[in-house]
């Protein structure tokens, strides 16, 4: 199920809301657990188990871990165990496929037999729940949050439905307290609405309208593309991205606040970035701190030496591409990513800011222009041709026009995405906001009420499927 | 202190207005969806929206639960259709941008359907594979050939787009055609390799342009004056061969309201897109009986439904006419000129028809956009293609596989929507939904030769069956296919484009129903026969 559905939007949050908070306290937990495996289960049916069986497992090993107080090297041992555990259960699920596949490449080169591996079904936000369960396990080991004697709450932690596929990756002691107790307020409720209305509206009008034309123009043959079309279709994906991601973030945030949870931010207009350390502080920061806290650190940082930190750079990018998906070009986009970062620790950063800044927003612009080409691309052979395209090295025989993609539907929501992207509204409404009487905060009201309405309509049009001929 | 405080009540104001009004958008596709409030469907879909689900019994059916409410919600839900209203409206009237990516915008008015490869051919970016072409000529070529054996002419009628007619309605980035499209194609392919006629009407249409608008601006198909010149080149072309047929020329024009185009309706438009209608008006009326004939009655004449219309005309040549849509514009006048007019609707050649009519005339009208689906492999009787695998099967003894009887039955791997009875002489497969499919073990053992597969079966409908399977080195799927006709079939289809690995999936029909399995072989041949080795593979779908 996914937020931008109808039967999410129509049938599960009424239903959920207005079953959470006729709820007396006490059972508020329970109510939201039942709705997340409905809502999980839903997707993933018997793959549901999947992820109850990580619960179970981790909430066990929660305990073990707080039974061995005192004793390091067995804690130690118990989590190496139970990471060890969970790193096997996301393999297995998310890239035995992609592993025999490349060792089926090198065996048969030996001309040894090779693997026969079947398809491996991938249960939705694995990578996410994964991530929580360590996050659980670890925080516990270092004690900086008592583990659960509960285990409705350790699997409400995992499972939280606002959070389950698409994120914020939320560490676990940022969340225990709220587990526990959490306050219900109608201004609370409210900021809900209002970022969740905010995410939808950047789902569903700005990232939806965008996919159009990035889809087609990345799914175009050889022959059909142009430099002006790859450019067009290039500038599309990397705000639809964005305003997907960070939409979904919004309306997670959203609708943690209407459940009393204060679940952290995840973006903070990662485009005005003026070097690639910045933007990583800026773009899907659950992620990167969560890689930052429980892989960069513990293999050292930057503590030992420019040679052992460019070794736990590229590590940890590395494990960040593939972390995205099983595929090398995957690999090669968080690779690319951590080269950027190295150079800049190694001095280029320091001569960037020398720089007119219009140049280091070009330079970061242009870094991810080139990481998001192999990150959308189908594969390698084709990001480097779009690539050639951009760079007006290639041409197709039967070039389409941008025209023929870029509708006034799209120039409209590219204008809108280039705004959106910078902090303008932010900065205004921090500006204006705190005095501003009834006219500003009607407007905003107003506004986000229109939002809200423009993004159910467009939503609801999608199951619009008409045909020209009947279909019986 | 005090603004601070004003600030933030009506910052709390506000917050409770817009929670009242979220909450409000939230429950009331539910509340219209139980009440019947906004629940009006618009048949603009043409199609049947999904039922209601069935409460799962088991817990097995619990995915096909979850699956039938998701699509019976987004196809109920309350106020749905004032959604997809409001969407377009905003869209297409104050966008302009269309909201159905079958449908383009032209200038002026005009919409355009980008179906069927249509977008592509306009810019002239499609071009037919030379071993395509081919094939294509020679089904065309069998046609001609069997028809002229029956005592008959044989005339391929294509009717344009409206993009070929009025092309200046397109909007300006389609309007530079960069090479010649499918149809120029096939036109000078026929024409300088096979004795095909072909009535092209592009030359007629543009140089009538000035008389009216030959096509509807907000739909597929031509007007009644469109049709008319269509009429007047179709008749020029038969009194050609039958001087003494008598074309209708006394005619008028009458307003008729308001026209609501199909294109329209893919965007919910038809009201605000509505344009005005100019009807035919013979001035001599013609007098014509109709009656249906069918199969499953005595005048049992050929396979499926037909429309007979006879005219007074007692003395006049016949006609057969296998058409799509833009005919019926031409049903009401055109039979006058003739004694008896058979109208049969497409896709399948029916030689049984043509066998027993023995019509002066077969006239194939096919719209441009259909050219290369419609024209499917002729039927066993006529098509030498058939002959040629039936030979090359015969003529083979490495069987791959033999499903002949109940017990072979093990060999063959339940999908989904299927379930076997035995029957007398085969087997009965029921397929219990549009989409039953079984799976064929892989072909083992050496990989020299292509896989051929016999299929007997006997339908009830018309239908298709397919096969879906992997070639070595290719990540996607191939699909193949075949026309089955009512009653028995007995078809031959080489799986081609690589060695065949893993499982085949078999689609034994696209319809409900009760299918009877006479028999299904695969046996590999050393090669295809000469004129089938260039034609391309199949498509791939995945």
């Amino acid at each position: 199920m996914v937020f931008s559905s109808p039967i999410f939007l129509f049938l599960f949050l009424p239903l959920v809301l207005f079953a959470y908070l006729l709820t007396p306290r006490a059972l508020k937990n329970t109510v939201l657990l039942g709705a997340s495996l409905v809502f999980y289960a839903w997707g993933e049916g018997p793959y549901t188990v999947v992820m109850l069986g990580s619960i179970l497992v981790n909430y066990l090993a929660g305990l073990v871990l707080m039974r061995f107080e005192g004793r390091v090297d067995a804690r130690r041992r118990a989590l190496a165990a139970i990471v060890g555990l969970n790193l096997a259960l996301l393999i297995a699920f998310k890239y035995a496929n992609f592993l025999a596949n490349n060792l089926n490449i090198l065996l048969q080169a030996a001309g040894l037999p090779l693997l026969n591996v079947p398809p491996v079904h991938l249960p939705i936000g694995i990578s996410f729940f994964t991530f929580h369960a360590i996050s659980y396990v670890v925080d516990v080991y270092r004690g900086e949050a008592r583990a659960q004697r509960n285990p409705i709450n350790v699997a409400l932690y995992v499972t939280l439905f606002p959070q389950l596929i698409a994120g914020p990756i939320l560490r676990y002691h940022d969340l225990a307290g709220q587990l526990g107790a959490r306050p219900h307020t109608t201004e609370r409720f409210a900021y809900g609405v209002r970022r969740f209305i905010a995410g939808l509206g950047k789902k569903v009008l700005i990232a939806n309208t965008l996919a159009l034309p990035a889809d087609q123009i990345f799914a175009l043959a050889p022959e059909h593309l142009a430099p002006g079309v790859a450019w067009l279709g290039i500038v599309c994906y990397a705000l639809q991205i964005y305003f997907d991601f960070s939409g979904y973030s919004d309306m997670a945030v959203g609708l943690g606040a209407m459940f009393g949870f204060r679940i952290m931010e995840n973006f903070e207009h990662p485009y005005v970035a003026t070097s690639m350390r910045e933007f990583w502080r800026r773009w899907h920061i659950s992620l990167s701190t969560w890689f930052r806290d429980y892989l960069y650190i513990p293999l050292g940082g930057s503590r030992g030496g420019a040679g052992r930190t460019v070794f736990n750079l590229v590590t940890v990018f590395f494990l960040c591409g593939l972390w995205h998906g099983a595929s090398w070009t995957f690999i090669l986009w968080g690779l690319l990513h951590g080269f950027f970062l190295m150079i800049e620790r190694l001095g280029v950063e320091d001569r960037l800011r020398r720089a007119p800044r219009v140049l280091q927003h070009v330079y970061v612009l242009l870094v991810l222009v080139l990481t998001w080409t192999f990150f959308r691309a189908e594969s390698f052979g084709a990001a480097v041709h779009f690539l050639g395209m951009l760079c007006g090295v290639n041409s197709g025989a039967l070039p389409q026009s941008v025209a023929m993609h870029a509708t006034p539907a799209v120039w409209l929501a590219l204008g809108l995405g280039i705004v959106c992207a910078t902090p303008l509204g932010v900065r205004v409404h921090a500006a204006v906001g705190r005095t501003a009487g009834y006219l500003y905060h009607g407007a905003v009201a107003l506004g986000l009420a229109a939002i809200f309405l423009l993004a159910t309509i467009s939503m609801a049009s999608g199951t619009y499927n008409p045909f020209i001929y009947f279909r019986f | 202190m005090e603004s601070s405080t004003t600030t933030s009540r009506t910052e709390w104001v506000m917050g409770i207005l817009l929670v009242l009004f979220f909450l409000f958008v939230l429950v009331a596709p539910g509340i219209g969806s139980l009440t019947g409030w906004g629940q009006a469907v618009s048949s603009a879909e043409q199609r049947v929206l999904a039922p209601p689900p069935r409460l799962p019994r088991h817990l097995g059916e619990l995915r096909a639960f979850r699956t039938a409410l998701d699509r019976y919600w987004a196809d109920h839900f309350g106020f749905r259709e004032w959604c997809v209203q409001a969407y377009s409206r905003l869209m297409v009237l104050g966008l302009r941008t269309s909201s159905s990516v079958q449908v383009m915008l032209g200038r002026d008015g005009w919409l355009f359907y980008t179906g069927d490869g249509n977008v592509e051919d306009l810019r002239g970016a499609t071009r037919i594979p030379a071993p395509e072409l081919a094939a294509y000529a020679l089904r065309l070529e069998e046609r001609r050939a069997f028809v002229e054996s029956q005592g008959g002419r044989y005339l391929l009628m294509i009717v344009p787009e409206k993009a070929s007619v009025y092309a200046d309605g397109l909007p300006y980035w389609a309007q530079t055609r960069r090479g010649p499209g499918r149809l120029d194609q096939i036109v000078d392919y026929l024409r300088a390799h096979t004795r095909v006629d072909v009535l092209d009407l592009r030359a007629s249409l543009a140089a009538a342009r000035e008389t009216g608008r030959l096509y509807f601006q907000t739909d597929t198909h031509w007007t009644d004056r469109g049709a008319f010149v269509a009429y007047q080149a179709l008749m020029a072309c038969l009194r050609g061969w039958r001087p003494e047929l008598q074309a209708i020329d006394d005619i008028g024009w009458r307003d008729a309201g308001w026209y609501e185009g199909d294109l329209a309706r893919l965007l919910l438009l038809q009201h605000r897109l509505r344009e005005p209608q100019e009807l035919l008006a013979l001035r001599q009326p013609v007098v014509l009986t109709s009656q249906e004939l069918m199969a499953s009655r005595p005048e049992m004449i050929g396979r499926g439904r037909f429309q007979l219309i006879e005219s007074t005309h007692t003395n006049a040549p016949t006609l057969f006419v296998m058409h799509d849509s833009y005919m019926n514009f031409l049903a009401p006048y055109l039979p006058g000129a003739f004694s008896r007019t058979w109208f049969k609707w497409q896709p399948a050649f029916d030689e049984q028809a043509i066998r027993n009519l023995k019509p002066d005339f077969v006239v194939h009208e096919v719209a441009e956009r259909f050219l290369m689906s419609s024209l499917r492999e002729n039927p066993p009787g006529i098509s030498t293609e058939q002959e040629a695998l039936r030979a090359a099967f015969a003529a083979s003894t490495d069987v791959r596989l033999a499903v002949t009887n109940a017990a072979a039955m093990a060999w063959v791997r339940r999908g989904a929507q299927v379930h076997f009875v035995e029957a007398p002489e085969g087997m009965d497969w029921v397929a219990e939904g549009p989409d039953p499919y079984v799976f064929l073990p892989a072909i083992a053992g050496a990989s020299a030769g292509i896989p051929v597969v016999r299929v007997a079966m006997t339908s009830g409908v018309h239908t298709e069956c397919s096969f879906l399977y992997m070639v070595e080195k290719q990540c996607a799927f191939l699909c193949t296919g075949r026309y089955l006709s009512e009653g028995f079939n007995e078809i031959y289809i080489p799986l081609t484009g690589g060695r065949v690995v893993g499982e085949i999936r078999f689609d034994p029909a696209e319809t409900s129903g009760t299918y009877r399995l006479h028999a299904l072989e695969i046996r590999m041949i050393p090669a295809l026969p000469e004129f089938l080795a260039g034609m391309s593979p199949p498509v791939p779908v995945l």
